[in-house]
């Protein structure tokens, strides 16, 4: 990812959009509004550790697993 | 966010086409300010308000003479710097005899204007184009009059799914609208890209002739520069196939569509756009297919447009609009036009 660099790509096979920082942070949403809210509104030195490969995006969404 | 942002002042926008631009005098209003335009006996191009200072008649509706533009009601005459030097039935004229002057570029072939506070004009903001100077390439062009605000032609233009539905006789295909996008957003220069990649699409009518194949691959990539220039780079290549690792495609070819994006009042837009392709220069029935085919899109464009224009102005602004995935680049088009909104000037 490049400085300065935002990323929204979607999951395959999925309706699941899901969001990379140029700061590393990373989201997941269903909603492009909901997506780009966090993206510009978020903390950039958030020390979360990214997330890991989505192979439930869904599950990922209802325990809140978004950075 | 309910209705597409308004175009942002302190911003480069294409006045015209370079070949619009002639010893003649050309009206047009960008960002609600009339404009007078024409190019000098050097060859560059003037760019003055379109109101005489006496009783604001259009300049424009006067006539260009070796001593500038003399005003078509009571003869006011005007020089390149926007300076009066006569005035009928007098010898004195008057000091604050002037009109204003627009900074102007003509880049890429291309008529660029600067709306705003000239103080704030830097040149080295508006973004290249250079395949429209390279003579590997060849293009065809028009402008089209849109009744409609620029954001409502932005959104048509970074969300191409509606190709499969509006312009399905043409260059639509179903897997347009099925095919999943990548967004990128670069803050620091506010360019926005769009990426769409199919690997093995129906052949839309357009590039059947071109192509002679029924399946295609098909990368759309959107490149905007906000707030009035987007770029689409077109490949077309045999299903499933790639370009080589060196860049070299010869199973593929690539064309190349420009819209200028240029408000022309609050709900009125001029939709500049020129179609680019690097084989067959030398083909003038070639030209023709692709302005018929390129012109009955825009137009497609046009009027479902200016029909969303009419039913947002009877609607007003009191409704909340329901954005899905395929929006992702057209939302973040739409935040880069408010960021600069944010950081324009105050109107002269």
């Amino acid at each position: 990812m490049s400085a300065g660099v935002c990323r929204v790509a979607w999951v395959p096979g999925t309706d699941t959009l899901h969001g990379t920082c140029h700061c590393s942070a990373e989201f997941l949403a269903e909603d492009p509004v909901d997506l780009w809210t966090w993206m510009y509104e978020h903390r950039h030195d958030d020390p979360s550790p990214p997330l890991d490969s989505p192979d439930d995006p869904a599950a990922l969404l209802t325990t809140g697993a978004h950075r | 966010m309910a209705v597409p942002p308004r175009f942002p002042r302190d911003q480069w926008y294409v006045a015209a086409l370079s070949d619009e631009v002639g010893p003649t005098l050309l009206a047009r209003t960008v960002l609600n300010e009339p404009l007078v335009l024409h190019r000098t006996a050097e060859g560059t191009v003037s760019v003055l308000a379109d109101r005489c200072v006496h009783r604001r008649y259009p300049l424009s509706k006067g006539t260009l003479t070796e001593r500038g533009i003399v005003c078509g009601y009571h003869g006011f005459t005007y020089d390149d710097s926007g300076l009066c030097t006569a005035v009928p039935g007098q010898s004195r004229v008057p000091r604050t005899a002037r009109v204003s002057t627009y900074p102007v570029v003509e880049q890429d072939t291309m008529v660029w204007v600067f709306i705003g506070d000239p103080d704030l004009a830097d040149p080295a903001a508006i973004p290249r184009v250079e395949w429209l100077s390279d003579p590997a390439w060849t293009s065809v062009r028009s402008m089209a009059p849109l009744a409609a605000r620029a954001g409502l032609l932005l959104d048509n233009l970074m969300d191409l799914s509606h190709e499969t539905f509006l312009h399905a006789a043409y260059i639509g295909s179903p897997e347009v609208a099925e095919t999943p996008i990548v967004t990128t957003v670069d803050d620091t220069t506010g360019v926005v890209r769009v990426e769409r990649r199919m690997s093995d699409a129906e052949c839309p009518p357009a590039y059947q002739a071109l192509s002679g194949l029924d399946r295609i691959s098909r990368w759309q990539d959107i490149e905007y520069h906000p707030p009035g220039l987007y770029l689409l780079h077109i490949r077309i290549a045999p299903p499933h196939t790639l370009p080589a690792a060196d860049g070299s495609d010869p199973g593929g070819f690539r064309t190349e569509v420009l819209y200028a994006i240029t408000p022309e009042t609050d709900r009125s837009t001029h939709d500049f756009w020129i179609v680019g392709r690097s084989f067959e220069l030398e083909n003038p029935e070639l030209d023709r297919r692709s302005i018929a085919a390129q012109s009955a899109v825009v137009q497609q464009d046009v009027d479902a447009l200016n029909l969303l224009e009419e039913i947002l102005v009877a609607d007003g602004s009191d409704y909340q609009e329901l954005s899905v995935n395929l929006d992702t680049g057209g939302l973040a088009a739409r935040r880069q036009i408010e960021r600069l909104s944010a950081r324009q000037s105050v109107p002269r």
